[in-house]
């Protein structure tokens, strides 16, 4: 099998339980405070790595500037308007928190309207 | 804990599957667009046509199907992949348990009403009392997966016509959707000490190890957490 397969399954496998371990064992019971409170840590910790090593991240370790960067720059702005950026029409007055999608598909869409470098 | 304010119930009304569906329209078109990047990535990383929208269907969680693409698509192995996936996933344990009374009925119904738990799912359903709306996380988890599932299958199909999604500058956008899915999860200090940690450690370890290593050792900055028991 090859190894796609086996990541494929073996993360599903491993996401599926995860969610379903709350309602299905613990409708009760709760972790040691410090526990929990670690795990919710986790969350950001993982995708702030994330946002570092694919942004600056060489093929062959090490770093590497590119366009990456720039991609970057252009999320974090929107970020910082809170601009709904697939709309053309002024943003709404308060976005709701959960808004936080919205510059995905803006910096997505942006960026494939971005002339191909090199 | 943010909620969406436009939904905190005015009157005490019941709400319906529909209700969720209306209150991730959207996000949910956001999702669709994310999904095809998603997909286009995948297809560019040597995984296939099948397994994205497989892996779309019962993974269903963003920021871990791009962990396993990119670091497969960049050669950094099968075991660092997963575990990378895995340790960004390990967040639905809490979330999972905040919703344990949220379900009823047997065992294999609360399982695969857990499934539709995504980080959104689960903030528009919170309700003023703390717990959750089960009808309004199943109506936008529902509409969140066909999303993101319709947007993998566009992308891995356009990937045959997208040679190189690196022409596209859509390698630009990864570190973006990274961030804007790590704004929405800084909600204090400490978690904010939490990614300046797991971002330093990662920067430290990058030119020595491979790719997956720095993410996973990030995780160790979760024990900031655990300074400060709430």
């Amino acid at each position: 099998m090859s190894a796609v397969w086996i990541s494929v399954i073996v993360v599903g496998v491993a996401t599926m339980a995860i969610k379903a371990a709350g309602p299905l064992l613990l409708a009760r019971r709760t972790l040691p405070p410090r526990a929990q409170a670690a795990l919710e840590h986790l969350a950001p910790a993982l995708l702030a790595a994330l946002v570092v090593t694919q942004a600056l991240g060489g093929d062959n370790g090490g770093f590497t500037i590119d366009a990456r960067l720039a991609g970057l720059a252009a999320g974090a702005t929107a970020l910082l308007l809170r601009a709904p950026s697939w709309s053309s029409s002024p943003p709404p007055p308060s976005p709701p928190p959960w808004f936080a999608w919205s510059p995905d598909g803006g910096t997505a869409r942006a960026a494939l309207r971005r002339p191909a470098p090199g | 804990m943010r909620r969406p304010a436009d939904f905190q119930a005015k009157e005490p009304g019941r709400r319906t599957y529909l209700d969720g569906v209306r209150a991730a329209a959207p996000i949910g078109v956001a999702a669709l667009a994310f999904g095809v990047s998603f997909g286009v990535l995948a297809r560019a990383a040597g995984m296939g046509r099948v397994a994205p929208v497989v892996m779309s269907v019962t993974t269903f969680a963003g920021s871990a199907q791009f962990a396993v693409a990119s670091i497969l698509g960049a050669g950094g192995g099968l075991v660092t992949a997963i575990i990378a996936a895995v340790l960004l996933n390990l967040r639905y344990g809490p979330i999972g348990l905040s919703a344990a009374t949220t379900f009823d009925g047997p065992w294999w119904r609360r399982a695969l009403t857990a499934q539709l738990i995504v980080d959104e799912s689960w903030a528009i359903a919170q309700r003023d009392d703390g717990r959750l709306d089960r009808h309004l996380l199943i109506g936008a988890g529902l509409l969140l997966l066909v999303g993101w599932t319709t947007g993998t299958v566009i992308g891995t199909l356009a990937g045959d016509l997208v040679a190189d999604p690196e022409s596209l500058g859509l390698d630009a956008a990864v570190p973006a959707l990274f961030l804007a899915q790590l704004w929405s999860q800084i909600r204090e200090r400490s978690r904010l000490l939490a990614a300046i940690g797991g971002a330093a450690i990662a920067l430290v370890l990058m030119p020595f190890t491979g790719p997956g290593i720095p993410i996973v050792a990030a995780s160790l900055a979760c024990l900031v957490g655990a300074r400060r028991p709430r």
